[in-house]
């Protein structure tokens, strides 16, 4: 039917102010935001991976769970995820809202109910369901102005508007299926820009802007392996670490995936660089040419270190880091290694996997795993000056998950015998448990007076049915 | 009921049925003098050895027969020595075609295949473990061929590849004649053992 009303004069000047309305909103980025819908920040946050960008996991604004009450902790909700998928990342906690990822959706949840407030699928469809085990999400989520930033199994960094769950932009950062390319990584955002890393046959570290999504650097670890062979290895399992005062991003890397006549420079490594430029201004190797799978396993902290008082005034400028073998801590401006301390034999199944340190009252806190050998299973506090072991405590299995400080209690969990506890930071005294249906793997997050974690999986999970959910649970004091 | 005679168009399709369900390869009857089945080398490692090996390393075929490489983690290769292949010293058959699988393992392609036609001595390496010591030996027949003639380095002479050590020393923990009569030798695991890098640097 022919619309009499409109003539052409009066079509083209309305398209033209529609399509100018459009032009102008796409061209101002925070008019996509109903600031109303973005969730109310707290007072004890969690939001990020890490917690702070000094990665300490040591939420030092939480005053309400201590090792008074924690063992009151009682179950307030839990939330299924949808597609059975396993979860292996740790929740971020902005004020009313909880951020997570699992299988194939990035999920908003009310923090105080449960109850979902919107999810984004990250579209892998099909293919990944299949033969194509831990394709689902891995990587935590990075809160920052608004949006969260996570990767995927398929090596896709995400930025999602936290208003409505939108993406806003999505970068591939590998896309050769023979490199067999995954993050697990958590993003690191900073002053504009998105620090990334990924597992790889021949892993990297990019670094992309927060607001396009467009790479600034990348950085390829086993530089002195060619290209083609694809098994330079090196791979990213963790997250950076910022030095805000010296403008430089630490990263620890992985195994090689081959064995080549030279030192397969800068796999199982920490690495410095200039986060303008992707200068590499100083590494570390511990183990050149290794065969030994000794991959770092556990993320770059910052802290500064104070002497013990019989030689104090000193402080250390410190970055530590834990690999299947020990915990190392280097002079962040120099590495320059200040102490290494191993507690147990190290091995490919071995050390502080994944993530499990923690920095807080001058001490490092490590929950270890050594399998080889007589097993030995234990969680200590190091001094974070020179390495000496504070106190130490057994453990009743092994773990592949982070842990995590609070208003004097440290958190961990194990994956056989699944659990997550509760102990006492400055003795290791045990204090509260809860079991879980299923390996603790994505670890836990303590932010405004609640405590959140999950249960995943092994890493040899391969998409078996099995009768139990994969949930985040909240715990608070009495469960109110 | 319908009518108990068998007519001619009936016999005709019951027959082609009959071939249609034997052509399928589920369906086929064993038949004497078949191709033999093919003999599975697995590729594996051992991290706390240090260690990335062909099992069995030593094998015995028949002339034709194929064999199947089936590796459990990711990142490496089945490949001739053969000039062909990264300029490594001839150590097949001179008249033998070259293999080389390309990246196998876990998520990508996990097997590789090759039917062996000409008979001799083959051995083989990882592209990515080969300093490990990562090598295996076929005899295909009976042992023969430059394999035969000589021992692992010779071709530093003609500018070739150099052999590793632990590759020399696990080919001659294979000897031709000890896998034409066992049959298979398996990876000797406590022959190319590393020291634990417990110590930095």
């Amino acid at each position: 039917m022919r619309n009499r009303g409109v003539t052409r004069r009066r079509f083209l000047e309305q398209a033209g102010s529609v399509t100018a309305l459009g032009v102008m909103g796409s061209l101002l980025p925070w008019t996509r935001f109903n600031a109303a819908e973005l969730p109310r920040p707290g007072t004890a946050d969690w939001a990020r991976y890490g917690y702070d960008l000094h990665n300490t996991r040591f939420n030092a604004n939480e005053k309400t769970i201590g090792p008074g009450n924690v063992d009151r902790l009682k179950l307030k909700w839990k939330f299924d995820t949808l597609d059975d998928w396993p979860i292996q990342t740790t929740p971020t906690i902005i004020g009313d809202t909880v951020f997570f990822g699992a299988g194939g959706y990035q999920y908003a949840l009310d923090s105080a109910t449960g109850n979902m407030k919107w999810r984004y699928e990250v579209g892998l469809a099909g293919e990944w369901l299949s033969g194509l085990k831990n394709r689902g999400i891995r990587s935590s989520s990075s809160y920052a102005n608004g949006r969260v930033y996570f990767g995927t199994g398929f090596c896709d960094v995400h930025c999602v508007d936290t208003a409505a769950g939108r993406e806003i932009w999505k970068t591939n950062l590998e896309d050769d299926k023979l490199l067999n390319a995954k993050m697990g990584y958590s993003p690191v955002v900073y002053n504009g820009k998105v620090l990334v890393g990924w597992t790889s046959g021949m892993a990297g570290i990019a670094c992309l802007d927060a607001e396009t999504g467009a790479i600034r650097w990348r950085f390829r670890v086993a530089q002195d392996v060619p290209a083609e062979n694809r098994t330079g290895g090196g791979s990213l399992w963790t997250s950076a670490a910022i030095d805000e005062k010296q403008n430089v991003v630490f990263n620890v890397t992985g195994s090689t995936k081959g064995l080549w006549p030279n030192a397969m420079l800068y796999t199982e490594s920490i690495l410095a660089h200039d986060i303008d430029t992707g200068e590499l201004l100083w590494h570390y190797q511990a183990h050149p040419q290794d065969a030994f799978d000794l991959d770092f396993c556990a993320h770059p902290i910052l802290f500064d270190a104070e002497a013990p008082p019989r030689t104090r005034g000193y402080v250390r400028p410190c970055v530590g880091a834990g690999n299947k073998a020990g915990i190392y801590c280097w002079n962040r401006h120099t590495g320059e290694l200040y102490w290494k301390t191993m507690l147990g034999a190290g091995g490919a199944g071995g050390g502080p996997r994944i993530n499990a340190m923690a920095v807080a009252y001058n001490k490092v806190f490590v929950q270890n795993t050594s399998p080889g050998g007589p097993p030995l299973y234990v969680t200590a506090a190091l001094n974070a000056y020179n390495g000496d072991i504070e106190w130490i405590v057994p453990n009743p299995s092994s773990q592949t998950a982070p842990i995590a400080v609070a208003n004097g209690v440290l958190y961990q969990g194990f994956e056989p015998g699944a659990k997550v506890e509760a102990l006492d930071a400055q003795t290791g005294r045990r204090l509260w448990e809860y079991p879980l249906p299923s390996p603790y793997r994505g670890g836990v997050a303590i932010a405004n007076g609640a405590l959140y974690t999950s249960n995943g999986e092994a890493a040899s999970w391969s998409g078996e049915d099995v009768p139990y959910k994969y949930s985040v649970y909240c715990f608070t004091v009495d469960g109110k | 009921m319908t009518s108990g005679k068998l007519h001619r168009r009936d016999v005709l399709k019951g027959w082609g049925m009959g071939v249609l369900a034997l052509s399928l390869p589920g369906w086929r009857l064993p038949v004497l003098g078949a191709e033999p089945e093919a003999a599975v080398v697995t590729i594996g490692n051992n991290y706390r050895l240090g260690q990335w090996f062909f099992n069995p390393a030593g094998l015995y075929i028949q002339k034709g027969q194929t064999v199947r490489w089936e590796s459990r983690k990711w990142g490496t290769t089945v490949t001739a020595f053969h000039p062909s292949n990264g300029n490594h010293e001839l150590r097949i058959p001179e008249n033998a075609k070259p293999f080389d699988s390309g990246l196998i393992g876990q998520t990508i392609q996990s097997t590789f295949e090759w039917t062996f036609d000409v008979e001799g001595t083959y051995d083989y390496f990882c592209r990515y473990h080969e300093i490990l010591g990562m090598v295996g030996r076929i005899v295909v027949g009976s042992p023969g061929g430059p394999d035969e003639e000589n021992l692992p380095g010779y071709g530093a002479r003609e500018g070739r590849t150099p052999v590793f050590h632990f590759q020399a020393k696990l080919l001659a923990a294979l000897p031709s004649q000890q896998i034409v009569e066992n049959k298979t030798l398996s990876y000797p695991r406590d022959l190319l053992v590393r020291t634990y890098p417990y110590g930095d640097k």
